[in-house]
């Protein structure tokens, strides 16, 4: 039996499995936004996501420069950061240098995010509020690609698996990724080009197909009246009608059909170019004020794909970040026991509420960027300066107002919800309102404060002897600036 | 040393205590009492001196509260014992505990050099061999080494580099084995030692500076002068040949290994209108003509330029090795240069010219002698005879010279290590 590997040379063989011939090759980077060409835009500013493979070397060999490239890289600025990340982009250039620069940003971002024991979930519908349910990118329901081929060609329209589209939702618009695009991100020229380039040479095909699909219908409608007419006769014993029988007439009244039917049209277009699903949901147009009085409500475009209202994302929707499924394991405490919640993460508060603008703040959290929660929390608090209230710790300290005297900018624990990765490719992270127990147990444990200690040592010291009842605290003729007055005792043996 | 100010710099401590204690004798001697205060160093110890019989007052308060100057007492020095112990303790616990095995280290090429033998395709992949230069950058006369492009660079063909490394070792071996004066040449920055190394496995001579355009070609400018010796096929000094190492031209090496080409134009050039053979890395973008034995390599990465000058250096430590062995046998790999021949047998002419001339006169002389019946004078007897002493000296050392097992060979050229 012939291989179908062609034999190579030893070398070529040794070359296939080395590393420099393993490096992946770079992904586009993420995509510009249109609106940043006019704001200030930093150039040293960390990407979204890597592009390029993180090369790392031994302490011996990162002495000498060596990182497995053509040349050495230069010890002065390889030899300089505590870990030894580069991603190269060009192995060699025409001017005869190695084109590198440090990995460290996103590598170890990943090594922080990894610490956080974050588990990607599907991004939740924007309508629903409060605690959605966090269902993970891993799940066998959520976790395909490729339609099985029965399920591509269209469900007719009265069988019974078009009924339960209906009620169940479509289970191929759960995917994350079409082979069609997300129309509703085109530009229109993008649009222009992708109907003259794709779609336009693909008009006899999409007739195939709307006669494959009128074919199933013939055959679900004659079943149907078979089996009503007569139930001995098994409706599988009639030979299904085909494609090839199906006249240009009944095509061409069939497609005239379709074209008053929007919904239906719709459906089979993105059906057949696997268009990525759209929703309608988040429009600000009249209907949608109606609620469930909307118009042809039935024929809601793919409300079940998550990705609708902002695209499926450009990745995995993990993006390689975490492999976790769940965050539903219980810490323990050396002393305190199984905790209710995650240990909290020590957060930077990157830029405060401004006042004017009142935007919301940005907290920084293991690198990325996290949103604070939507509803009412302790970051919504717009007090402008952290004022212990009574009873509650409400105020966070450099929320609302850049602080000065916090040395190393403004920190605040948080608690992380879960994650998710957008259709740019940014990940998402979800804030839950703080739990200051939580937070506690986790300053202690990193040696921010003393709690349990400080209990113990209360505990061990002997109890003040309460006062005498008839003594007197204070007396009610206090006069200010007097001794007594000052905590120095009866000095004088005067009672004033 | 100013003896007068001793007390000054080595401090009041030092010759405060014996005053002190002449002061006490003196005390007990004399019968005034002297009310100077006398100042000290210790409060402590001042405070000892004070309890004497003669003055049992209370010590001044500053005495009193005065702590003494060496708080903490003398720990005993365990630090040999402490030393000794750890070292008993590692000696113990040798065996136990995983065997740490040694992988890479980037010093292992210059510790053990690998040698011909050595070189497989793994270690060049390994030493990043195959990394040629960007694909526009190329020469297309490397077509034939090139495997194909990958992340942008010609990838070099490890089997043609393997090859053509192995035959380069055997040329080097070879011009060794013949007595050949090697230069290994390396100017970039980072291949001194891969140079040096080389030529000191190779026993041959290195340049890792500025090739001095002209030094082959115009070399009777560049090097005059330059200290050269003779050697016979034991590498040992042969004399007598000061007259032609005073006259002769400088020493044009017979195999020239070029670690990075490119910056050597000149000097390859130089090689080839003197008919000197070259070996040189060639990567992707080098002219291979340049040289005559071409290694296609990386000559960027100093561990590929290490292996392959260890490599080279190796094969000319074999070769050497081999001649030496069979000169121990009597067998010469050489043959004398024509010059050194020619100087030799002028030597030996003249020499046998200079013994008939003396000959002749002294039979002159006897026959003079006979026919006037009167004896030479003692003088020129004693001259004719310290002539003919030198003159058989000199003719002992042409003959050692020339003789069938010995044969001269100029060793080195001036080493420029500037």
């Amino acid at each position: 039996m012939a291989s179908t590997q062609r034999a190579v040379s030893p070398g070529a063989a040794l070359l296939r499995s080395s590393r420099l011939f393993s490096m992946p090759a770079p992904i586009a980077p993420p995509p510009g936004d249109m609106s940043q060409a006019t704001k200030h835009k930093s150039e040293t500013a960390t990407a979204a996501f890597p592009t390029h493979l993180t090369v790392t070397t031994p302490s011996t060999s990162r002495m000498v420069g060596d990182w497995g490239f053509k040349r050495p890289l230069p010890l002065k600025t390889t030899t300089k950061s505590t870990f030894p990340l580069v991603r190269v982009k060009k192995v060699d250039s025409i001017e005869h240098v190695t084109d590198f620069q440090s990995a460290s940003d996103h590598t170890i971002t990943l090594e922080k995010f990894r610490e956080m024991n974050l588990s990607f979930s599907v991004p939740a519908p924007k309508d629903r509020q409060g605690n959605p349910t966090l269902i993970s990118v891993f799940e066998e329901s959520r976790d395909f690609t490729t339609p099985a081929p029965s399920n591509l060609l269209a469900t007719p329209k009265g069988s019974a698996s078009a009924r339960a589209i209906k009620n169940d939702g479509d289970p191929l618009s759960l995917r994350w990724k079409f082979r069609g695009p997300w129309l509703a991100g085109m530009t229109d020229g993008e649009f222009d080009r992708y109907i003259a380039k794709s779609v336009r040479a693909r008009r006899s095909e999409f007739r195939q197909f709307l006669r494959e699909r009128l074919a199933a219908e013939k055959t679900a409608d004659r079943n149907s009246s078979i089996s009503e007419q007569d139930a001995s006769t098994p409706a599988h014993a009639i030979p299904p009608v085909k494609a090839d029988s199906i006249t240009e007439e009944e095509l061409l009244e069939y497609t005239r059909g379709l074209r008053g039917d929007r919904h239906e049209l719709f459906n089979l277009v993105s059906r057949f170019l696997d268009l990525a699903p759209v929703s309608n949901a988040d429009s600000h147009l009249a209907p949608n004020m109606l609620g469930h009085m909307i118009p042809d409500k039935a024929y809601d475009l793919y409300r079940d794909s998550p990705y609708a209202s902002e695209g499926p994302p450009i990745t995995h929707p993990s993006a390689g970040l975490s492999y976790l499924r769940t965050q539903a394991f219980m810490e323990n405490h050396p002393i305190y026991g199984p905790q209710k919640s995650h240990a909290s993460v020590k957060a930077r508060i990157v830029t405060p509420r401004f006042g004017v603008t009142n935007q919301n703040p940005k907290i920084g959290v293991g690198g990325f960027i996290a949103n604070i929660p939507s509803h009412e929390t302790q970051f919504s608090s717009k007090r402008r300066h952290a004022v212990s209230a009574v009873g509650s710790n409400d105020g966070i300290p450099g929320l609302n107002d850049f602080d000065p005297s916090q040395e190393g900018g403004a920190k605040v624990y948080v608690q992380v919800q879960t994650a998710n990765v957008d259709a740019t490719g940014k990940v998402q992270i979800r804030l839950s309102d703080r739990d200051l127990e939580t937070d506690i147990v986790q300053k202690e444990l990193v040696g921010e404060c003393d709690t349990f200690g400080g209990a113990v040592k209360e505990a061990a010291q002997p109890k003040p002897r309460s006062q005498p009842s008839g003594e007197r605290r204070y007396t009610s003729n206090r006069t200010f600036g007097s001794a007594p007055n000052y905590g120095l005792g009866n000095l004088g043996g005067r009672d004033f | 040393m100013i003896i007068r100010e001793f007390g000054v710099r080595q401090g009041r401590k030092a010759l405060a205590a014996p005053l002190r204690r002449g002061q006490q004798c003196m005390r007990a001697l004399s019968t005034e009492t002297s009310g100077t205060p006398v100042a000290t160093a210790d409060p402590a110890v001042e405070a000892a001196l004070q309890t004497s019989p003669e003055n049992p007052t209370v010590p001044s308060l500053f005495a009193r509260t005065a702590k003494p100057t060496r708080r903490r007492p003398v720990a005993p020095d365990t630090t040999k014992a402490d030393w000794e112990t750890a070292q008993q303790l590692r000696h113990n616990l040798r065996n136990v505990g995983a065997q740490v095995e040694h992988r890479y280290s980037p010093s292992d090429v210059f510790r053990n050099p690998p040698g011909p033998k050595d070189v497989t395709l793994e270690l060049l992949m390994a030493s990043q061999a195959h990394m040629g230069h960007h694909a526009s950058v190329w020469n297309p006369a490397n077509a034939r080494y090139i495997y194909g492009i990958r992340q942008g660079i010609h990838i070099i063909s490890l089997e043609q580099t393997a090859a053509h490394l192995r035959r380069a070792a055997r040329v080097v071996e070879e011009v060794a084995y013949h007595g050949g004066l090697i230069l290994f040449v390396g100017t970039r920055p980072g291949q001194t030692q891969i140079v040096t190394q080389a030529a000191r496995l190779a026993k041959a001579c290195h340049l890792f500076t500025k090739w001095t355009p002209g030094t082959i070609t115009n070399s009777d400018k560049i090097l005059p002068g330059l200290p050269v010796e003779i050697v016979n096929e034991h590498d040992q000094p042969v004399g007598g040949f000061n007259q032609h190492l005073m006259d002769r031209r400088a020493l044009v090496p017979d195999l020239v290994v070029c670690l990075n080409p490119l910056e050597n134009f000149t000097m390859l050039r130089e090689c080839s209108q003197a008919n000197v053979p070259t070996i040189g890395i060639v990567d992707t973008n080098t002219e291979p003509t340049w040289v005559t034995y071409a290694i296609p390599a990386n000559d960027d990465s100093l561990r590929c330029l290490a292996v392959i000058g260890s490599v080279l250096g190796r094969a000319g430590e074999a070769g050497q090795k081999r001649r030496m062995e069979d000169a121990k046998n009597g067998k010469v790999t050489w043959d004398t240069p024509s010059e050194i021949k020619q100087f030799m047998d002028i030597q030996q002419k003249r020499a046998q010219w200079t013994k008939r001339a003396a000959e002749e006169e002294a039979a002159t002389k006897d026959k003079s002698g006979g026919l006037n019946g009167k004896p030479s004078s003692g003088s020129a007897t004693k001259d004719s005879e310290v002539f003919d002493e030198s003159m058989q000296k000199l003719q002992m050392e042409v003959d050692a010279a020339t003789a069938d097992d010995v044969s001269p060979q100029l060793r080195k050229m001036s080493r420029r290590t500037d």
